[in-house]
């Protein structure tokens, strides 16, 4: 099969996701440099040359698989026109089989959620039925009746472990169903989020509080009060761990444990936020407010791109791995195709729910799939080329075994990233980044109050100290003090010099020859 | 092997050996001195004059004697070389001085040892002429010269060739040797006289060497600096050498010492490398090894082969398990063909009873066969359902019942009324959704709308065929090329083949529906009792199909205005009950109302064609632009009221989600209904985001210095004004605080707060200054952005980006750095890697 990017493109693609042309090019100018210096640049942009190449090359070969797709034979040909049963009997039979309804009417409506490798699924119904399935082969793994209110659930760092947000509290289970944890500090939580690679736990509910806490030690490791009221939507920017927050008010936040304001606010919508959605690269982020409308924002400029307009307020939206844009109201499911980059005209795919009213959509990673939790229990719908075809067992294995499960858990636990490194650009990290002026002058203060304490300890001490032999001379004595004189002396010399060079400079200007400055 | 290697350097530039190559050394050694000392300018020019008389320079005294000694050494042979006393040449006292330089790299001690001596024996006799100058008297001196003279004219004429036999004095030299008689000038003429020196004056001159009385030394210092020098000149010369490779291996980025030769390492990657790797070394190994290599010869094929036949037992197992399963075989078809043949409806019932429960038992099954089969059942019954809308309370009894009045009946009668609606409910409900409860209204509606007229008679059904016929035929008859645009979209040659291409399948529909219509006029005719009720009722069904039917049929231009209205609002469920339009429904069954029968009949030919259709129409949001450009357009849409109820219709289909720009007409309103609801609410939350940005900006504003409004502070003048000062500094700190916020990142984005606060935990994350090699800002932050890991990087450019500067093999010894012809001019770059193999 024809891999569907030409080498190049995929070599644009590389290039970018490392921050640009970030080596400088044969064109670039080293003159300035020295040469041990330049010798080492020209050798590194080499090596990321061809290492973007390579990564290109390797990308082009082993990712073969190819996305698949509706096209319309014509422009007058509709896709959003196909029905789901004309899908299911297009495609093979393998395919149809993850097209499938789950009638469980008492317990509805349902929160769902799969698991990063898209192997299994997590129900929540709203009247305390949990349950976890391997979905493609139709099994339940666990099944739990909580009988209290089951506002939200989320996998954790793999199948084993699941968290739900009850009436209260937020809890734990493992994958036999057991309540493992009790989080007594997440009340009424309305949304929770999982943040992988950080392994945070991060939750929002009716006190419009945000809390994020380490499933590998234990730890609160941050509360931020958002005073915006409660919040029902949130979701996560995976590209750089920023939890994002949609509010009554119309806002959007995005925050980071590191902050106890939002790093962004930005005003969304004339009303609520229902909800918001961020795609894989970290670019758009979507919402949807009661506004009716549909908006498309670019995460780097918090420029807005597009507005839809839809019927009605949508309540759910979704973004799946190759950028297709899910949305729903009523019992309507609409996906986009192309929405982010360009404005979209017509939708890509349109299903009508016949079961009651939708709680949420997913979009199922590596596979072409749309969960539906709705009343009527949960619904799986077909949407071509939504999720993506090639998967690195690296990251996320559909077919991982048990041992592979273990392996991984380690790998990503040696390779957990602190909260701290929660910032909104994450290519920042090891750059120069200068401190503001007050805060550089408050550690500059800091410093030199440990010193002048280090030297007052040393002092009292020698003071005390008792006198021996041949440390008491008046030379040796006569050199302390001057020592100490001079250090006591010495930043505030320094500072009345630096203050007159700078006055001197002033004065003389530009004109004078730098050999007649110091006549000046 | 070293030696070998020597031998084939000696030809090339490799270091000089013997013979001529040590003269060069030596000469080399003169030169460097030559460039300080100050008593060697005589030496030169003595050399420069003397060229061609090597003969007498030998014996120009000891003024001469370094330079003769130079030069005779390129006469003497290699045997001869040997006789000078190596005692004598190097003593322990030089042997300390170049205790540090290895002579014996040069392949030639000798030649040092010569320089040294050269160099000793030069000064001495420097020093030695200059003392026996002052001793000389004048007269002597006169004498002397005269003599001089004699002798060096003897000579003179004697290098002359025609007076080579004539004796000849010697000539007067130069300022040096002037006033200084020696032996060896005597001698030398002597010598110079005879054709060939005789072995006495050969052996005289010797002695006369001998005898020549011993130089002073040199001042240990002079010795000493002398030494240092000409040991510095030649290790310089030495070192510099390996200076290419010295380079080459600081700029590669990994020196690879690693050898796996050398540690005679095998890399083993498979099993059966290790097993042929084996060998046996103990007696047990030994004998096992033969015996393996004996089975694998031979019996090893055998055995295999033994295994193949099969003992009687197992033969005749094999056999009775065979028949066993055939005879089981036989039983289960008998039993099927039984089952089979067995014609009471009433079992086959039961069975299909049990197999629909068995699955509904199930819930969800997977097996898209029999999901397929329930889907078709269920389908089947709904069309039955809607057609002859059997449980509508359209019986006789049921109509009669009616008649009295519902309120007067009693409750087992309406309760069996009322049992028929759910019934007819639950029938006609969507396939898919049999046991949701929420049927979608409008299209209960429409059923309801379409059976109000449901008791025509098979009159009305007539009227009906043949009104459609008529409108066919009509169509038949209409030239299709009369309305082609000539401009716009439409008149672009695909949209025209399109269009063709449409027409033509329309009217093979058309066709097609005029013989089904004839069809249906005979059978009707026929067995008009037998079908009855049925086909009363029938015709509801295909509601779906008119409407697109109708609607491309007046793109046409056909569109009848009185039935314009009707379709439409027919339509109006259209799209949403695609999914009931399944050629199975629509076969054989009549239409009651002319549109629809007739759309039923169109449709029939294709669906997916029929879809072509629709959508060229329900181009919407942009659609109705084109319609605009089609010339065909004011007639097909019909009154007003149609085209209200065919966007009705839309809005579930398109109008869920449209452009915002794209709005106007319904769209509009829309927007109007929203801009209504968010006005005055929407407005708040932009002004209460004003203020609230305006708010957090201020409090993350660093503070500027400003005089405080302290009580009396600064006011000698009492309150009358505030002074000059505090009003300047205010004002600059008015500046700060603008110029602050304007170098905000959100200063242009009016529903954007980017927090600017300091990230104290972050900020260990950045550094503060540019770290050491780098000067440039760009520079470092280039050089930190390549990803170096595996998840980001090919294998191989990981494992470039990420190699040690130094790759050693365990347990392998590092040999010192060899001087190679092929080492001392090394490539530039060792690849992209930059890694040297260094050996």
């Amino acid at each position: 099969m024809a891999a569907s990017k030409s080498q190049k493109a995929l070599r644009w693609k590389h290039r970018e996701a490392r921050g640009g042309p970030s080596v400088p090019s044969r064109k670039d100018d080293f003159s300035a440099q020295d040469v041990k210096v330049k010798a080492r640049l020209k050798r590194e942009g080499a090596l990321d040359r061809e290492a973007v190449k390579n990564a290109a090359g390797v990308e082009f070969w082993l990712n073969t698989h190819d996305h698949g797709e509706i096209e319309p034979e014509n422009e007058l040909e509709k896709t959003w026109r196909l029905k789901q049963d004309e899908v299911a009997s297009l495609v093979e039979v393998g395919a149809a089989s993850k097209r499938y309804d789950l009638k469980l009417g008492q317990l509805g409506p349902y929160a769902c959620s799969y698991s990063r490798d898209g192997r299994w699924l997590l129900l929540g119904g709203k009247k305390g039925h949990l349950a976890m399935l391997d979905w493609q082969k139709h099994k339940v793994v666990c099944e739990v009746q909580v009988r209290e209110t089951v506002k939200d659930v989320c996998f954790l760092h793999n199948n084993v472990f699941f968290a739900a947000a009850q009436r209260k509290e937020v809890y734990v289970y493992d994958k036999r169903g057991l309540e493992v944890h009790r989080m007594r500090d997440h009340k009424d939580v309305e949304k929770l989020c999982f943040l992988p690679n950080h392994f945070l736990l991060s939750s929002i509910g009716m006190q419009g509080v945000l809390r994020y806490q380490d499933t590998s030690t234990g730890e609160i490791v941050a509360q931020h009060r958002t005073k915006l009221g409660p919040c029902k939507a949130m979701c996560l920017n995976s590209y750089n761990g920023v939890v994002l927050c949609g509010h009554a008010g119309g806002t959007a936040t995005m925050w980071s444990p590191n902050m106890t304001t939002p790093l962004v606010k930005m005003l969304c919508h004339r009303g609520p936020v229902n909800s918001l959605a961020v795609d894989q690269s970290g670019r758009y982020l979507v919402t949807v407010g009661t506004d009716k409308q549909m908006k498309v924002w670019d995460v780097r400029t918090f420029k807005l791109l597009h507005a839809y307009f839809c019927s009605a307020p949508a309540k759910s939206v979704e973004i799946s791995q190759r950028g297709l844009v899910g949305i729903s109201w009523g019992s309507r499911v609409q996906v986009w195709k192309d929405a982010l980059q360009t404005k979209a005209s017509a939708p890509y795919m349109n299903h009508q729910q016949s079961s009651g009213h939708i709680r949420q959509i997913r979009f199922c990673p590596y596979e072409d799939v749309v969960g539906i939790g709705h009343e009527g229990g949960f619904s799986s719908i077909l949407v071509p080329g939504a999720g993506e075809p090639n998967y690195d067992s690296f990251v996320a294995s559909p077919y991982q075994t048990r041992r592979e499960r273990r392996e991984h858990e380690v790998h990503s636990l040696l390779d957990k990233l602190q909260p701290d490194t929660i910032v909104l650009d994450p290519q920042s990290v090891g750059n120069i980044k200068l401190d503001p002026k007050q805060v550089v002058a408050q550690k500059k203060e800091q410093q030199r109050a440990a010193a002048a304490a280090i030297v007052s300890k040393q002092r009292t001490k020698n003071e005390s100290k008792q006198k021996m032999k041949g440390k008491n001379k008046p030379t040796k004595r006569h050199r302390k003090k001057q020592l100490n004189i001079i250090r006591d002396n010495k930043e505030a010399v320094e500072e009345l010099v630096k203050q007159k060079t700078a006055q001197n400079q002033r004065e003389v200007g530009e004109h004078v020859p730098s050999a007649l400055k110091r006549f000046f | 092997m070293a030696a070998g290697k020597r031998k084939q350097r000696s030809g090339g530039s490799g270091p000089p050996r013997r013979g001529r190559g040590k003269n060069a050394r030596i000469d080399d050694l003169d030169e460097t001195r030559n460039d300080d000392l100050y008593e060697v300018d005589a030496e030169d020019d003595a050399r420069a004059h003397n060229r061609n008389r090597k003969a007498l320079e030998a014996e120009e005294g000891d003024v001469l004697n370094e330079v003769s000694e130079d030069d005779s050494d390129r006469e003497v042979a290699e045997e001869d070389d040997e006789e000078i006393d190596s005692d004598e040449a190097f003593d322990s006292e030089d042997e300390k001085k170049f205790a540090d330089f290895d002579f014996a790299r040069y392949g030639s001690g000798k030649g040092n040892k010569r320089g040294a001596v050269g160099s000793e024996s030069g000064s001495e006799s420097e020093l030695d002429s200059s003392s026996e100058e002052e001793e000389e008297d004048s007269e002597d001196e006169q004498r002397h010269q005269e003599m001089l003279a004699n002798l060096r004219q003897m000579r003179e004429e004697s290098e002359r060739p025609e007076g080579r036999s004539g004796a000849v004095a010697p000539k007067l030299g130069d300022e040096s040797q002037q006033g200084a008689l020696t032996l060896s000038d005597l001698v030398g003429t002597w010598k110079d006289s005879e054709d060939k020196p005789s072995s006495r004056s050969r052996k005289l001159e010797r002695s006369l060497k001998r005898m020549a009385p011993t130089a002073a030394p040199l001042p240990k210092v002079v010795q000493d600096r002398n030494e240092r020098k000409a040991a510095y000149s030649i290790t310089s010369k030495d070192v510099s050498k390996w200076q290419n490779i010295v380079k080459a291996n600081r700029e590669a980025r990994t020196l690879e010492f690693s050898n796996r030769q050398a540690a005679n390492l095998q890399v083993v990657s498979t099993t059966s490398a290790v097993a042929n790797n084996v060998r046996p070394e103990t007696d047990m190994e030994r004998e096992i090894a033969e015996m393996l290599g004996e089975d694998a010869s031979d019996a090893g094929a055998e055995d295999l082969l033994q295994g193949n036949a099969l003992s009687k037992e197992e033969a005749k197992e094999r056999q009775a398990k065979l028949a066993k399963m055939r005879s089981v075989l036989f039983y289960q078809d008998q039993k099927a063909r039984r089952l089979k043949a067995i014609k009471s409806k009433r079992h086959h019932k039961y069975l299909k009873s049990v197999e629909r429960r068995k699955i509904e038992k199930e819930g969800v099954t997977m097996d898209p066969e029999t999901m397929m089969k329930e889907a078709e059942h269920a389908e089947f019954l709904r069309a039955r359902e809607r057609l002859t809308l059997k449980h509508k309370n359209t019986s006789k009894w049921a109509k009669h019942a009616l008649q009295r009045g519902f309120h007067r009946l009693d409750e087992n009668t309406k309760a069996a009324l009322s049992e028929q609606n759910q019934i007819s409910e639950a029938l006609r409900r969507k396939a898919n959704y049999r046991g949701d409860e929420g049927s979608s209204e409008s299209e209960s509606e429409s059923e309801t709308g379409g059976s109000q007229d449901g008791g025509a008679g098979k009159k009305a059904v007539e009227k009906i065929n043949s009104k459609a016929k008529a409108e066919v035929l009509r169509l038949l008859e209409e030239n299709p090329d009369a309305e082609v645009p000539k401009k716009g979209l439409f008149a672009l040659p695909f949209m025209r083949r399109a269009m063709s291409k449409q027409r033509e399948q329309a009217r093979q529909n058309a066709e097609d529906f005029l013989m089904e219509l004839e069809d249906e006029e005979e059978d009707s005719e026929g067995n008009a009792e037998a079908v009855g009720g049925e086909a009363e009722n029938a015709g509801t069904g295909k509601v779906a199909f008119g409407g697109k039917a109708r609607r491309a049929l007046g793109k046409k231009g056909n569109g009848n205005d009185d039935e314009g209205e009707d379709s439409e609002s027919e339509s109006s469920d259209a799209s949403q009950d695609e999914d009931e339009a399944q050629p199975e429904e629509v076969e054989g069954k009549g239409g009651k109302n002319g549109t629809l029968a007739y759309g039923h009949t169109v449709s029939a030919g294709g669906r997916s064609k029929d879809k072509v259709f629709v959508a060229s129409k329900l181009e919407v949001p942009v659609g109705k632009q084109r319609e605009a450009k089609n010339g065909a357009a004011p007639k097909n849409q019909g009154k007003p009221s149609s085209r209200k109820a065919g966007t009705s219709k839309k809005s579930n289909e398109e109008e869920d989600l449209y452009l915002e720009e794209a709005g106007d007409g319904p769209h509009m309103s829309q927007r109007q209904i929203v801009a209504q609801a968010f006005g005055a609410f929407g407005d708040d939350v932009q002004t209460d985001f004003q203020e609230e940005k305006m708010q957090s900006v201020a409090e993350e504003l660093p503070t500027f210095e400003e005089p405080a409004d302290l009580p009396g502070w600064g006011k000698w003048e009492g309150d009358r004004k505030t002074p000059k000062w505090i009003l300047k500094a205010r004002a600059k700190a008015e500046e700060q605080r603008k110029e602050a916020i304007s170098s905000r990142q959100d200063r242009k984005l009016k529903h954007v707060v980017i927090s600017e606060k300091y990230d104290k935990k972050a900020s260990k994350y950045t550094t503060q200054a540019v770290p050491f090699p780098f000067k440039r800002r760009e520079d470092y932050e280039r050089s930190i952005r390549t990803p170096l890991g595996s998840d980001f990087n090919s294998e191989k450019s990981h494992r470039d980006l990420t190699r040690p500067e130094i790759l050693t093999t365990t347990g392998v010894r590092i040999d010192p750095l060899r001087y190679t012809k092929t080492n001392s001019h090394p490539r530039k770059e060792g690849g992209i890697s930059g890694s040297r193999r260094v050996l």
